[in-house]
């Protein structure tokens, strides 16, 4: 959410607060503050008038204006679709700035232009995609009759000041906190200042009477909700909405749309509009067609405007789209199943955005209105959470003013908190108040219960000094590989490849069936990097089936290892490695490769498989040079190197150390 | 025409019978595929005639056989040539010793290995963990529900068979290993890799690895922050100081989000903590009571932390390495120079 500074102090008094001091409490309450910007207001920027507007000679889109501003004549040119002569407009002289840019002077398709005449995006300094789209190519055009003196700042004639935007991060437990009325209200807790009560310059009243109104509703309506907005005469003016809309980064589209959005920051609501409201009538009118601020249909007072929300059952998946995650649906939890919650869901976002209906008992987004939730929790509670037996009468004090009350271990929720269901949801809030950071932290008694020793971590650990010593670095690599390669190294013939869901569109979308290929790709990036006497070993759980897997060494080496005769250095490593785990070499059974496949990547004259009760546990030997040709070790037949390779399933050795 | 086609195939193989090195076979293959004038004639001929689908079934017989003939020659060549008849050393008795030398530790174990020591010395259990998980595991029980938005195919990888996933986190280990355990007192951690749907670049990679941990039992906030510090202490420097900040996880109720003074400039601001002197650093918070119940305990008898630290980062910010991807390219000069000048 986007909060503006000067909007923020309508509601609470946080005048002496610096920027980085709000920051502090926003974060204090958990809201994470992204950014604070300041608003790029064009700077030096004065009222003119046209007084005279022709087509650029040389330009199509272009006009060729004078202009009159401060009693001297400008040569202007622009490019806005809507300009012509008696307008009042804003005029950028050279020297103001626009958009963060000091303007000059500029030639134009051969005329000089003195400055530029400002679109509404231009003043505001923002994005011209909020702006409204009839107004967004437009020059922004001032009511003469308003303005009464011509020598004030049409920016501050508009009523924007220097303003700071904060992008908090509003996380899906705090959805009620999503408006301004409540953030204030949590500050002025917080900090202990005064908050305003502002009345919502709109004035909402349920019309209960649908049958008034002739909706004609799709099938997939599950709810829909009329209501009468009337604009307060005092309160806003369709600009000042309009404003206010812009300023946070939403864009106006002269529906009510901007109304749900305009309430839904102003007051709290989590109503977000729904896109699927084209085909929704009001009146015989399409909904979207009407111009809530010109007319409405329901109406006969021209001060009104109409605020309509509908929830459809076909969109499911809204309150993902909206980033939005469901605070309401109670979790069933009976193996994997959930109640389906959205249908509900669903409903309540229509009541919420409704702000009264008669199905809504629990929720609404007054704070000032209580249900009967009620959480009980007594201090010996709150200090075996906490830790410390901690002074609560100024949390207490502060939760009151957020509109939760204690009386006798019993807390009465408000009931725009649909966060609040248990006592540890009101644990987080009182150490929320407190402090988490006055919370000091404590040691608790370490009981020396007896652990089963894991005898992965154990295992692990003992590799890794092992082959470290003998020169080999540990390497990691991606666990996940293409199909082509998941096949092609599938030295433990596993019959189910794990694969990603066909819906991704990944090259890699495969669990390694072995640590080969991985170690072959580190072997050739350094032997590219032209290291000499490269060894490396990878330890990885490698899965059978989706339920099963074991836990591998893999281990490569290249000639260099030793000049005469480096498969024995293969050899001498697995053997010993493995009797530090307690197996001899007798207990071993080497066994000539039988299989093609395997001969196609070990040569079959120099590799082995290894058994063990019986029990295929490790491949070992030298890596077929067809391999190494492929991935251009060997090139026009020229043999540059050779790689030895061995891998053990070593979970056969972790059983025989912690049965 | 299929006579004219075993002719040829004949001719073929009485020659290949002379061949004996790659750069002659080569020769030969283009003799009779590429150059080849019987084929060349073939697909001349398969423009103009009316009989195409005939022509073109003997055109796929000659080449299939040749092609077939040839493969077979490469592969008795390339044995030929790249491998001998030898004594198997693998199958044979043998004696030999290998001389000391200096590997490494990967970066991302070295950390393991701190984090270890340190919840070894607090007496946790280990729980070895897997990468290929149940939805219930990763998501349900730990208060993802299904219309979660961390369920979504764009941040996790699920598999082909329904309900299977690569898990999203290692928090998997703690949902299995709480709803397991039957003690009232019970520690636990784990480490392990986890993958996100996500592009691999500078400070991103759809595989990492994180630490686990939990502990039930008379635990309090207060005993959490302990835990935390001090394993930060460890990570980094004694003077390192955990900043705490109220945040949101499904799992966990209060959760808080934890930053670190960075340990390069000690919060002055630096090009480590972009300026701001301190580093976010990892979640951590009180079981969820909705976890809990999930597991089927009751979460008014029982109490519990958990937190959970990506090891990429801890390394990241410990030895100022800028690119995640250098954990898994494991260049050699990088293996062995990642904490040099450390402290």
């Amino acid at each position: 959410m986007l909060v503006l500074r000067k909007e923020l102090e309508k509601f609470v008094n946080i005048k002496n607060l610096t920027n980085e001091q709000l920051k502090d409490a926003f974060t204090n309450l958990a809201y994470e503050v992204e950014s604070i910007e300041k608003i790029p207001f064009a700077k030096g920027v004065k009222f003119g008038k046209v007084i005279n507007c022709i087509k650029h000679p040389d330009a199509e889109k272009l006009n060729y204006c004078k202009v009159e501003t401060d009693g001297i004549v400008y040569d202007v040119v622009c490019g806005g679709k809507n300009i012509k002569e008696g307008q009042l407009i804003a005029h950028a002289i050279p020297g103001s700035t626009v958009n963060g840019i000091k303007l000059e002077q500029k030639e134009l398709r051969g005329i000089t232009s003195y400055g530029m005449v400002l679109s509404l995006s231009e003043l505001m300094g923002f994005d011209k995609k909020i702006i409204e789209d009839n107004e967004a190519s437009n020059i922004f055009v001032f009511d003469e009759k308003e303005v009464k003196d011509l020598s004030i700042d049409p920016v501050e004639f508009l009523n924007l000041k220097e303003e700071y935007v904060f992008d908090l991060s509003i996380l899906p437990d705090r959805l009620y906190a999503i408006n301004y009325r409540e953030l204030a209200k949590e500050l002025g807790a917080l900090l202990n200042v005064e908050t305003f009560k502002l009345n919502c310059p709109i004035n909402i009243e349920t019309i209960d009477n649908q049958e008034k109104i002739n909706l004609k509703l799709g099938e997939n309506a599950v709810r829909l909700t009329a209501f009468h907005a009337k604009l307060n005469k005092n309160g806003k003016t369709p600009w000042e909405i309009k404003k206010f809309l812009y300023l946070n980064n939403i864009k106006v589209k002269n529906t009510i749309e901007d109304i749900i959005n305009y309430v839904r920051f102003y007051k709290g609501s989590i109503a977000y509009v729904l896109e699927k409201t084209n085909n929704i009538e009001l009146n015989g009118r399409k909904l979207n067609n009407i111009d809530i601020f010109n007319d409405s249909p329901i109406s006969t007072n021209n001060n009104d405007v109409t605020f309509v929300s509908v929830a459809t059952k076909e969109k499911t998946n809204y309150m993902k789209e909206k980033n939005l995650y469901h605070p309401f649906g109670e979790m069933n939890i009976k193996g994997t199943n959930f109640v389906d919650c959205k249908l509900n869901t669903l409903i309540k976002i229509a009541i919420e955005a409704g702000y009264v209906d008669s199905i809504s008992k629990k929720y609404s987004i007054d704070s000032n209105e209580y249900n009967d939730v009620k959480i009980s929790l007594d201090n010996e509670t709150i200090v075996k959470y906490i830790g410390e037996n901690i002074d609560l009468t100024i949390v207490k004090k502060q939760l009151e003013k957020i509109g939760i009350f204690e009386k006798e271990g019993v807390w009465s929720i408000p009931k725009n908190r649909i966060d609040l269901e248990v006592k540890q949801d009101l644990i987080e809030e009182i150490v929320r108040f407190y402090g988490i950071n006055n919370i000091n932290s404590k040691i608790f008694p370490i009981t020396r219960e007896a652990l089963i020793p894991n005898g992965y971590k154990f295992t692990k650990k003992k590799i890794i000094e092992f082959l470290i010593k003998y020169g080999f670095f540990e390497a990691k690599t991606y666990q996940l590989v293409s199909e082509d390669t998941a096949k092609k190294y599938n030295i433990w013939k596993n019959k189910n490849l794990i694969q990603l869901n066909e819906k991704y569109s990944n090259k890699l979308n495969t669990m390694q069936t072995s640590l080969l290929d991985g170690l072959i790709e580190i072997h050739l990036y350094n032997y590219r990097q032209e290291k000499e006497d490269i060894r490396f070993f990878e330890l990885s759980n490698i899965f059978e089936s989706n339920d099963k897997f074991s836990f591998n060494l893999g281990l490569i080496h290249d000639s260099k290892i030793n000049e005469e005769e480096p498969s024995i250095a293969t050899k001498h490593l697995f053997i010993s490695l493995l009797k530090e785990f307690g197996v001899e070499e007798s207990q071993l059974e080497f066994r000539e490769l039988n299989n093609k496949e395997k001969q196609n990547i070990f040569n079959p004259f120099l590799s082995s498989e290894v058994f063990y009760n019986n029990e295929l546990v490790a491949f070992i030997g030298e890596i077929h040079p067809k391999i190494l040709r492929e991935n251009k070790y060997i090139r026009l037949d020229k043999v540059k190197e050779k790689l030895y390779y061995f891998e053990i399933k070593f979970d056969k050795f972790i059983k025989k150390q912690f049965v | 025409m299929e006579n004219k086609i075993i002719e040829q195939i004949n001719k073929l193989k009485e020659q290949i019978k002379n061949i004996e090195d790659l750069e002659n076979l080569k020769q030969l293959k283009s003799k009779f595929v590429g150059k080849s004038e019987f084929l060349n004639d073939l697909k001349e001929k398969i423009k103009t005639s009316s009989n195409k689908s005939e022509i073109g079934k003997y055109i796929k017989l000659y080449s299939e056989n040749t092609t077939k003939i040839f493969e077979e020659k490469k592969n008795e060549l390339e044995n030929n040539f790249f491998l001998k008849k030898r004594n198997n050393i693998f199958l044979e008795k043998t004696n030999f010793l290998l001389e000391n030398k200096e590997g490494k530790v990967h970066p991302l174990t070295k950390i393991s290995f701190e984090v270890e020591n340190y919840f070894d010395s607090m007496n946790y259990h280990y729980e070895h963990g897997f990468e290929v998980e149940l939805e219930k595991y990763n998501f349900d029980i730990l208060n993802l529900p299904s219309d979660h938005p961390a369920r979504e195919m764009q941040d996790t990888f699920f598999l082909k068979e329904k309900g299977y996933l690569l898990r999203t986190h290692a928090t998997n280990q703690t949902a299995r290993a709480l709803e397991k355990t039957k003690k009232q007192v019970f520690r636990s951690y784990s480490i392990g890799t986890v993958f996100r749907n996500d592009e691999n670049d500078a400070t991103h990679s759809f595989q990492f690895n994180q630490i686990d941990i939990f502990g039930i039992g008379d635990y309090s906030i207060a005993n959490l922050k302990m835990t935390i510090e001090e394993l930060i202490k460890k990570l980094f420097f004694s003077s390192t100081k955990s900043n705490f900040r109220p945040s949101y996880f499904p799992f966990t109720e209060p959760s808080y989000e934890v930053d670190i003074t960075c340990p390069h400039c000690n919060g002055n601001g630096c090009n480590v903590c972009s300026r701001t002197g301190n580093i976010e650093i990892l979640g951590s918070g009180m079981l969820s009571p909705k976890v809990i119940k999930n597991v089927g305990k009751n979460p008014d008898e029982v109490r519990g932390f958990a937190a959970g630290i990506g090891l990429e980062r801890i390394a990241m910010i410990k030895w100022n390495i800028k690119d995640i991807r250098n954990f898994y390219t494991n260049d050699i000069d990088f293996l062995n120079s990642y904490d040099k000048g450390e402290k």
